[in-house]
């Protein structure tokens, strides 16, 4: 990846981070036309938590489904196997939205911890992508809550797609701190990436709706703006718009309290 | 007691030239050209199947349909035709009808019968409609406030979820636990700094640790339970709300558009109900309505045939009546079972078979319902269940649509059970006279449906009267056949040909068929030279030219004789030997060639061997012409004694198969030629059969048979002396030819008439045949005299012989 001030962005990979609670078909699909878009390749990597599954051998790891009527035992063998059945399954869907789009596909297994978010498997020009599950109950839990809190205070560029996301034309909508110049840079070249126009907001316009006039297409959203530490709140604020959102600049100090400017 | 013997009378003369053939003479024909002449409806000839016709096309009583039996089947068409849709003209016109989708069972498409003429106006108005709500329905579930509605109660679901899992998760976090979603569902376990507690870490902790933590897993877990178990509700609640808001919307957006359609209906309660029933099922439906219709525009395909998902809302115009005025009048060259009683269509989609209600097409009976449907009887007998389906749907007195497959019971495919439609129709049905009667003997229920027998006579009896009228119906016939006119003279030998078709002097044919045929193949010859009219030479010219296109094998045959293949005399005498005259029938084309009959006899036991019948190339009539021979012998002659005679007779050189009894004179007069051992004249060719007592029997074919035989004399040479014996009631028949007439009358030829056995002797022998004399004998040097001293004689022979067979040793 060129530097995000660069008018010449570039991504070598959009990484889609996969777990175990998956993202819809359309919202994948809006990571694969942004691949697209930008000449990007399509990558995916489904995250296994190797320490759930070294718990699951406790006597105090048990099961719950919604089509179950009680817990059921659990083993790092049906875990691991669990795992495998829907990385395959993702693997799959993956691979036919890139097929139909004419994207090259990578994908890989890893094992990693939350808080690492995967970025061992990232590299330097991979555009990370993550993908809100469709089922709700999903967002305020692990792993989904730990990629959420890592995404705020990863140190490159996210894509977050939130679950009923729509395409449509319309401006790029940048919502960036005054001194996000590097942010700028990047919105600029999205808006002339993508053929539309560039309407600058302030961070606290993502908690309102948008205005008649401006039905947005992305939103490029400074990583320092004022976002909820709690998952399903930051997934609530990111959902609104339905719209994908860019997340860019410098991380967020763990625990940081949201910055409480609010002009727009 | 033997009939007394017919007296002897002088040898017949010729026949005068003027019965040789009648004439229609042009100067009564009271027109030049037939362009003068106005059209006449063949039927005016037809009183018998017009009458039935008639009657059979105004009662309405069941079973009362019509078969037209003759040999013109065009012209009958036409006559049928024309008759029945002047009749149709001034019928009412009858329903259109149309299939509608049934939404409660779409298996069983619903026929719905319209005023005539507005099938069209219905199926238009709900195309319309449906092009709307492919239009409206999208538009409002796409609508600002749809999606807001939609997303409002989707959020308040997943929202519903969310807190419930992030206040689950918020009481996990504060004891050191984490809910973690797998991709199966859901489990609990510690964490510590972000991560999942290990095992061995876990095992480190104290006793007191571990136990708070047990505890705090095991309370949480009943709270997850909990939480999972309100999913379901919760979702059922969203899909309520949903689906509240779905027909709400569906309501606004399409109740205006069926309002609109239903006001073009007001006078039609049926249209009415239809269309509340679209609007029903519009609400209730959408969810699979809209499922169908994303579907659709992902694979590129819907419904059987298109349109998905509101193709369902079409209307299929099965018969509609909209350009028509009366009654139909319809008739299938080609009745299949499909083509009569209609048929469901399938389309290929995906490798699959698919239909629904669009795809059922109308058949004949359908089109005819509340008309006329014209059909061929033998195309219908000859097409499978077409015969049968058509009895059932008059016994029925409705249509179902039935597939060939399915009667086969071949396979139990899922296809569609349109209503029945109920009919009312006259059926007349074309054949020709052995399939009506067939069909009387051996199809019980044929009579049942077919009760009126419209008979066409093939022939027209032949007055000055019926010529003139005659002359109508040519003139008729060339403009139909878009020939030129035909002068005065041209009329009259058309008529003259039509006689001879008729093999009828004093009849005229009605195969119009023949003479339309004729008409163009002589406007042909007058087109190639350039004239306006057709004129006799160019009618003689087309007969001739179709005689000349037939003739081959006539030919081939004659030249056998002449080059004596074929033995047969045109001069001299022969004992025991006569020329006979038989007529073949090649495709229409008849034509008569002489043929030699020999007899020889001897003393014997009364048996006269007919050869052909012991070799079986003899019929059964002409088996009975020759037995009749033995009765007249045995009732004219030696009535004092048993009849001692062994006698064979054959046709020689006959390699076919010989049939009928117009030989049987013939083979008469060669038998008593051998038996009074007196010559028969080879000059002289003799048809006709015989019965017991000598009389001479009318034949047909006559005129051909003269013909055949006056060929062969021509082409040898007339002498003078040549002529044909025929019976005496077949004058009537003569219509010979030019040629053959002037032979006659130039004394070159001549027909000799014969009513009895003994006129015909004598003039083949020149010896007279004699009469029994107070004494009871024929008179001396008679053939009846000879022929009974030869049976005598035969008698005493036999007699002796037996004496000598049966004396002791």
């Amino acid at each position: 990846m060129t530097m995000p001030g660069s008018e010449d962005l570039h991504f070598r990979r959009v990484v889609i981070r996969l777990q175990g609670a998956a993202g819809s078909t359309r919202s994948l699909e809006i990571v694969a036309r942004f691949a697209k878009l930008f000449g990007s390749g399509l990558s995916g990597i489904f995250l296994e938590d190797p320490s759930l599954i070294e718990w699951s051998a406790s006597p105090m790891a048990r099961h719950f489904s919604r089509v179950s009527a009680g817990p059921s035992s659990v083993s790092p063998e049906t875990l691991s196997q669990d795992f495998a059945a829907a990385a395959a399954i993702a693997k799959k869907r993956l691979l036919r939205i890139a097929g139909a789009l004419g994207l090259p596909l990578d994908f890989t297994v890893a094992a990693a911890d939350w808080p690492a978010f995967g970025a061992a498997a990232l590299q330097p020009s991979d555009l990370p992508a993550v993908v809100e599950p469709a089922d709700p109950s999903a967002r305020p839990s692990y792993p989904f809550a730990a990629i959420l809190r890592a995404m705020t205070q990863a140190d490159r560029p996210v894509l977050y797609v939130p679950h009923g996301a729509v395409e449509r034309p319309g401006p790029i909508v940048s919502m960036l701190r005054e001194d996000d110049e590097a942010g700028r840079a990047v919105a600029r070249h999205i808006a002339r990436r993508t053929g539309e126009e560039l309407v600058a907001r302030t961070e606290a316009a993502l908690s309102r709706p948008a205005a008649d006039d401006v039905r947005e297409r992305l939103i490029v959203l400074s990583r320092q703006a004022a976002l909820p530490s709690d998952a399903a709140a930051l997934c609530a604020l990111l959902s609104a718009r339905r719209v994908p959102v860019f997340i860019v600049g410098a991380p967020r100090k763990p625990n940081a309290p949201p910055a409480d400017e609010r002009t727009d | 007691m033997e009939q007394k013997t017919p007296p002897s009378s002088p040898m017949p003369g010729p026949l005068p030239v003027q019965q040789l053939a009648r004439r229609c003479d042009a100067s009564t024909l009271s027109f030049a050209s037939t362009a003068e002449l106005a059209d006449v409806d063949i039927m005016t000839t037809q009183e018998r199947a017009r009458s039935a016709l008639e009657f059979g096309a105004d009662v309405s009583a069941q079973g009362f349909n019509v078969f037209v039996v003759g040999s013109s089947r065009e012209s009958m068409d036409d006559a049928v035709k024309a008759l029945l849709k002047a009749r149709a003209g001034t019928c009412p016109t009858p329903d259109d009808w149309v299939y509608l989708n049934s939404f409660a069972a779409p298996h069983r498409p619903i026929a719905l019968d319209l005023p005539p003429g507005r099938a069209p106006a219905f199926h238009d108005a709900s195309h319309n409609l449906v092009e709307d709500l492919q239009v409206a329905i999208p538009a409002a579930f796409e609508s600002e406030e749809y999606q807001a509605r939609r997303t409002s109660i989707e959020q308040a679901f997943s929202q519903k979820q969310e807190n419930a899992f992030k206040g689950l998760q918020d009481k996990a976090s504060a004891k050191g636990i984490a809910v973690i979603r797998t991709p199966v569902g859901f489990t609990l376990a510690p964490i510590k700094d972000g991560e999942v507690l290990k095992p061995e870490i876990f095992s480190k902790l104290t006793d007191g640790e571990q136990a708070h933590i047990r505890s705090a897993i095991e309370e949480l877990e009943k709270e997850l339970e909990t939480a999972l178990r309100s999913i379901p509700g919760w979702d059922k609640e969203r899909r309520a709300e949903v689906r509240r808001l779905n027909q709400e919307t569906m309501g606004n957006a399409v109740g205006h558009l069926i309002e609109e359609t239903i006001a073009h209906f007001t006078d039609l309660p049926k249209v009415q109900e239809h269309l509340e029933r679209v609007r029903q099922d519009l609400v209730e439906n959408i969810g699979a309505l809209l499922a169908q219709q994303q579907a659709g525009e992902a694979n590129g395909n819907g419904t059987a045939a298109g349109n998905a998902p509101f193709g369902r809302y079409e209307v299929n115009v099965f018969v509609t009546r909209a350009q028509q005025d009366g009654a139909p009048v319809v008739e299938e060259l080609h009745p299949t079972l499909a083509n009569l009683v209609g048929r469901v269509e399938h389309i290929a989609r995906q490798g699959v078979l698919a239909t629904d209600f669009r795809l059922i097409k109308p058949g004949a009976l359908h089109r005819a319902n509340g008309g006329y449907l014209l059909l061929d009887a033998r195309a219908v007998l000859s097409e499978p269940f077409a015969w049968v389906a058509l009895k059932r749907a008059l016994k029925a007195r409705e249509i179902r649509i039935e597939n060939a497959v399915d009667l086969l019971s071949l396979t139990s495919t899922i296809t569609l059970q349109p209503d029945p439609i109920p009919l009312n129709v006259k059926v007349v049905l074309f054949g020709e006279r052995v399939l009506y009667y067939l069909l009387s003997a051996f199809d019980p229920e044929f009579r049942e449906h077919f009760k009126v027998l419209a008979d066409f006579d093939a022939e027209l009896e032949r007055t000055d009267a019926t010529e003139a009228a005659y002359a109508s119906l040519i003139a008729t016939v060339a403009r139909a056949k878009a020939v030129r006119p035909l002068d005065r003279d041209a009329v009259a030998r058309v008529i003259d040909r039509s006689a001879r078709m008729a093999g009828d002097a004093e009849k005229l044919t009605l195969v119009v068929d023949q003479i339309g045929d004729l008409l163009v193949e002589a406007d042909f010859f007058a087109r190639q030279e350039g004239k306006d009219a057709i004129g006799p030479d160019h009618v003689a010219r087309a007969v001739d030219q179709q005689i000349f296109r037939m003739s081959r094998i006539r030919e081939r045959m004659q030249e056998a004789i002449l080059r004596q293949i074929a033995l047969i005399d045109t001069a001299g005498v022969a004992t025991g030997q006569v020329n006979g005259l038989s007529v073949a029938e090649l495709a229409g084309f008849m034509f008569g060639r002489p043929s030699r009959i020999t007899a020889r006899v001897a003393p014997g036991s009364g048996r006269l061997v007919d050869i052909e019948r012991e070799v079986e190339l003899g019929g059964p009539i002409h088996s009975k012409g020759v037995l009749i021979l033995s009765g007249f012998l045995s009732g004219r002659y030696a009535l004092d004694a048993p009849i001692s005679l062994a006698a064979s007779l054959v046709f020689e050189q006959s390699y076919g198969g010989v049939e009928g009894d117009s030989a049987s004179a013939a083979e008469l007069f060669a038998l008593l030629s051998a038996l009074a051992d007196v010559p028969i004249r080879q000059d002289l060719a003799v048809t006709g059969s015989v019965n017991q007592h000598g009389a001479v029997q009318a034949i047909g074919g006559v005129n051909e048979k003269i013909e055949g035989f006056f060929d062969i004399c021509a082409a040898r040479g007339l002498t003078g002396t040549q002529g044909v014996l025929i019976p005496a009631a077949n004058v009537q028949h003569l219509m010979l030819r030019d040629d053959v007439v002037a032979a006659c009358r130039d004394g070159r030829f001549a027909v000799y008439p014969m009513s009895t056995i003994d006129k015909g002797i004598a003039l083949l022998t020149g010896v007279p045949a004699g009469t029994r004399g107070e004494d009871g004998a024929f008179s001396e040097n008679t053939v009846n005299r000879r022929v009974e001293d030869r049976l005598r004689g035969f008698a005493e022979a036999r007699r002796a012989f037996t004496a000598n067979e049966t004396r002791p040793q």
